[in-house]
């Protein structure tokens, strides 16, 4: 795969109290398009980190445990499995081929020693389980070493196979194939907290899932209209609350979000919240529905707060106020003037993801130019920071980029017009618990870490 | 900048293009040289020109570099042109700020080349609020009608574009005819028969109705009866209008009658019972229609190299019918651009229309993929309230270029 992990370190300072320091960069020397990062995910611990591409492959990752030599080093992550989770297909009776891009992984709680998630591609979700072996049986009665059965007439004597440790042996096995349930491009998957169920969303259904079950699933949403040409509206994104396994929220392309309750009914049709902002007249243009299109839903930890991206803005909702967020941070505003060429070549549409970090009061999400910004809800200052090799050097520390829109230019500013469009962070995700984040700049991942966080423990 | 060629360089295959001086030179397919003057151009269209293609816009593979600068100077230069010829009437449209106009305000602060633009605007309250809706729609059709061939194009994206549109039409609609300048300038070099030419008076009756923006939305389903995606919907949907026509329609030849309509049926119902045999309700349910809803106007556009012999006549009859029905407009209007999809979604729900999939890459469906963009030129061109003569379907002679140049320089 012409995987080489890097393992410089960078620092970078984020705000005041926030110093990032690149935990590794993963860099796939190719450039081909499979393997372009499509999403991101962190495992419920943080240990592990999961990558799918464009290419159908999952890539994990896993934190390296503290040696006693350096106690308190972070541990970095390296590559623990590579698994192609997806393979291209064709569907005939449409003519029309299926891509094997990941869309979404999530993991699953961890029940036992294995790890297991799921992952999807536009229309198959598949359940995998990772689980390690580092001793063989040796010594049995029938085979030999090679798994042969023996010529009984050999067979002398009876002995007692014995376990015999080995090289660490990673095994990744496909469970479940969670086929036929969408029609349209699954652009969601969210594990419910009662650890039984999922769903998973497409455009215009979302099904709920029993993690067991295959060939069943119930349709708990479907906004399909009876007449497609009544369509205005397709479903976005989609997830569970964290803690209430009855409720889950989903996003539309007008700009809305959904909260509903299962215990309603079996069809969630009729949402029990609606969330949406009535739009600012005075930023009133052709574009105003595409970019209030949310790209991304996100329960916050505590579960009080719903993090949703759309173009321009990253929003923060409290789940007991439908009419309007409580905070909205813009993201790139200087793009407003610019929405034109970016409905043209078609940037408009692009799916920024967006990610809490473990206590919700930093909110992250990504830009153009391999940009991402965070946001601190309690301070109000944001940052612009950039993930690229060629502005990071081992330790040295992140400068925060600045993006001029006007008015004098300061050194080291970038024009919104020298802006890469083809240079986009969509994939993002913050540690569970510590300040660590994983970005996907195309083909790159980069890891960082608050550097603070690591030189006080 | 985000302005769409409205000249559609793809069909005028252009090579050599260089800038020298106020000149822009290239040589046209068939060896012609074509000088440009681009006095009208600033230092930074060139700049944004050159932008153009260096990755901040995402191009036809077709198109040369040389094409595509020349896109984006004759955009810009439709550009400016429209903005001296503006009335400045719609004084209540600034919010609708034109991205170009808003960006120079602040590039007039900063050092460097587009600093020193003399820009032909002060500001964004003097940009034509028309102009750029027009150009907006039609880079709305143009993504309508590109996608990656073989691949399912995004149900949320086409949504999206489907409702700009609508938007845009329900707009022009409430605003009756309100056509770009560059447009109506062109009307002379109508290449089109006499038929059509005495067609245009009746437009031009229907006073304040929104005959025009209707023109330019009818195209899309007009286009589809150009290219029907079979004989099947291309019927069933001639019928549905014949039906509510009166008027000028009638002196046309009826649309043949839809003879597979019963093969049509039987294979839908038996498709039916399969669907009710299969388990899984929710996976087959609909699968045709999204895809239809994507295709309306590539599988139209795309299936001509499918259609029997036979249906030449109808096809050149289909175009006539259409636009000679002012009467229809309320019809037409209403199914928008998803006309074909309705019928789809109705009557084919279950049937497999991928086989007429819109697709450039392959090279049977070569004559379509030089079609669709066509089609699209017409839109954009001042003949599309009118269909392309038969006879000489898809190609537009290069004395039009030199009259749309004509009219861009304005020399």
């Amino acid at each position: 795969m012409g995987e080489d992990v890097d393992t410089r370190k960078i620092n970078h300072s984020f705000l005041r109290d926030h110093n990032y320091v690149t935990e590794g960069c993963l860099d796939i020397i190719t450039t081909s398009n499979a393997d372009i990062i499509s999403t991101v995910e962190f495992n419920h611990t943080g240990d592990l980190l999961a990558t799918g591409d464009k290419g159908g492959r999952v890539v994990i990752f896993q934190r390296e445990p503290e040696t006693k030599n350096e106690p308190y080093s972070q541990g970095e992550y390296n590559v623990y499995s590579t698994f192609q989770s997806h393979e291209p297909e064709f569907d005939y009776l449409k003519s029309l081929e299926i891509e094997e891009k990941i869309n979404k992984i999530k993991w699953l709680p961890q029940q036992n020693a294995a790890h297991s998630l799921l992952s999807t591609n536009d229309k198959t979700i598949k359940l995998w389980k990772i689980s390690e072996r580092d001793k063989r049986p040796e010594g049995y009665n029938l085979k030999d070493e090679e798994g042969r059965l023996k010529d009984l007439c050999t067979v002398t004597s009876l002995q007692v196979p014995v376990l015999k440790p080995m090289d660490l042996m990673v095994e990744v096995s496909p469970r479940r194939i969670f086929s036929n349930g969408h029609t349209y491009h699954v652009n969601s998957i969210s594990v419910n907290s009662d650890c039984e169920t999922y769903m998973s969303a497409d455009d215009l259904r979302i099904n709920l899932w029993h993690l067991a079950i295959t060939d069943r699933s119930f349709n708990i949403v479907d906004i399909k209209p009876a007449n497609m040409e009544d369509l205005t509206e397709v479903i976005t994104a989609a997830e569970f609350h964290p803690h209430h396994c009855n409720l889950f929220v989903y996003s539309s392309s007008k700009g809305s979000l959904r909260l509903c309750d299962m215990r309603a009914s079996a069809l969630c049709d009729k949402h029990c919240k609606l969330y949406e902002e009535p739009e600012d007249p005075s930023n009133r243009s052709f574009f105003s529905e595409i970019i209030s299109s949310v790209s991304d839903v996100k329960f916050s930890h505590s579960g009080r707060y719903m993090l949703t991206r759309d173009y321009l803005t990253v929003k923060v909702w409290d789940l007991n106020m439908e009419t309007k967020p409580l905070e909205t941070y813009q993201v790139h505003d200087y793009l407003r003037s610019k929405l034109c060429s970016l409905y043209e070549n078609d940037c408009i549409f692009d799916k920024f993801e967006c990610a809490w970090n473990g206590s919700d009061s930093v909110i992250m999400t990504g830009a153009y130019n391999n940009f991402f910004r965070m946001f601190d809800r309690n301070t109000k200052r944001d940052v612009t920071l950039e993930a690229s090799r060629e502005s990071s050097k081992p330790r040295a520390i992140l400068k925060p980029r600045r993006v001029c829109v006007g008015g004098k230019r300061r050194k080291d500013d970038i024009s919104v017009d020298s802006l890469d469009f083809t240079k986009k962070i969509l994939h993002t995700a913050w540690h569970p618990t510590e300040n660590i984040i994983a970005i996907a700049a195309t083909n790159n991942l980069y890891i960082f870490q608050d550097k603070v966080n690591s030189e006080m423990q | 900048m985000g302005l769409v060629p409205i000249w559609n360089p793809s069909h005028h295959p252009v090579s050599n293009g260089a800038f020298s001086g106020n000149n822009f030179t290239f040589t046209l397919q068939d060896g012609r040289k074509q000088n440009l003057c681009t006095k009208t151009f600033t230092e930074e269209d060139k700049l944004l020109g050159q932008r153009y293609l260096c990755g901040s816009r995402v191009v036809q593979q077709q198109e040369t570099f040389a094409q595509r600068i020349l896109a984006s100077c004759l955009a810009h230069s439709l550009l400016y042109r429209e903005l001296e010829s503006h009335d400045w009437k719609q004084e209540d449209r600034h919010t609708y700020m034109l991205a170009k106009a808003g960006k120079r305000k602040f590039d007039e602060h900063e050092d460097g080349m587009e600093g020193k633009v003399v820009s032909p605007t002060d500001g964004p309250s003097k940009v034509s609020y028309t102009l750029q809706r027009q150009t907006i729609f039609n880079i709305s059709l143009m993504k309508l009608y590109n996608h990656r061939p073989l691949t399912e194009p995004s149900l949320q994206k086409t949504v999206l574009i489907n409702n700009m549109l609508r938007r845009i039409q329900e707009e022009m609609k409430q605003e009756g005819s309100l056509r770009p300048v560059f447009i109506s300038t062109s009307q002379s070099s109508d290449p089109l028969g006499d038929a059509y030419q005495e067609a245009q008076p009746a437009f031009s009756h229907l006073a304040p109705s929104p005959v025009q923006p209707n023109d330019l939305l009818s195209t899309t389903p007009l286009e589809s009866c150009l290219t029907p995606a079979s004989l099947l919907e291309d019927d069933t949907f001639c019928t549905s209008q014949t039906t509510q026509q009166n008027g000028p329609s009638s002196k046309l030849p009826p649309p043949p009658p839809p003879p597979i309509q019963p093969v049509k049926d039987s294979f839908s119902s038996a498709l039916d019972e399969i669907e009710e045999l299969c388990p899984t309700s929710t996976s087959t349910e609909a699968a045709a229609t999204e895809e239809a809803t994507a295709h309306v106007n590539d599988d139209t556009a795309a299936s001509s190299t499918h259609k029997p012999e036979g249906t030449q006549e109808s096809r050149t009859s289909e175009p006539k019918l259409m636009d000679s029905l002012p009467g229809n407009f309320e019809l037409t209007t209403s199914t928008g651009f998803l006309t074909d999809l309705t019928l789809d979604d109705i009557l084919f729900s279950d049937i497999d229309t991928s086989m007429y999939d819109f697709d450039p890459c392959t090279s049977n469906a070569g004559t379509a993929s030089k079609m669709a963009p066509d089609e699209l030129l017409k839109t954009l061109s001042p003949y599309s309230s009118q269909p392309v003569a038969p006879s000489q379907p898809f190609k537009i002679d290069l004395t039009e270029l030199d009259h749309i140049m004509e009219v861009l320089v304005g020399s």
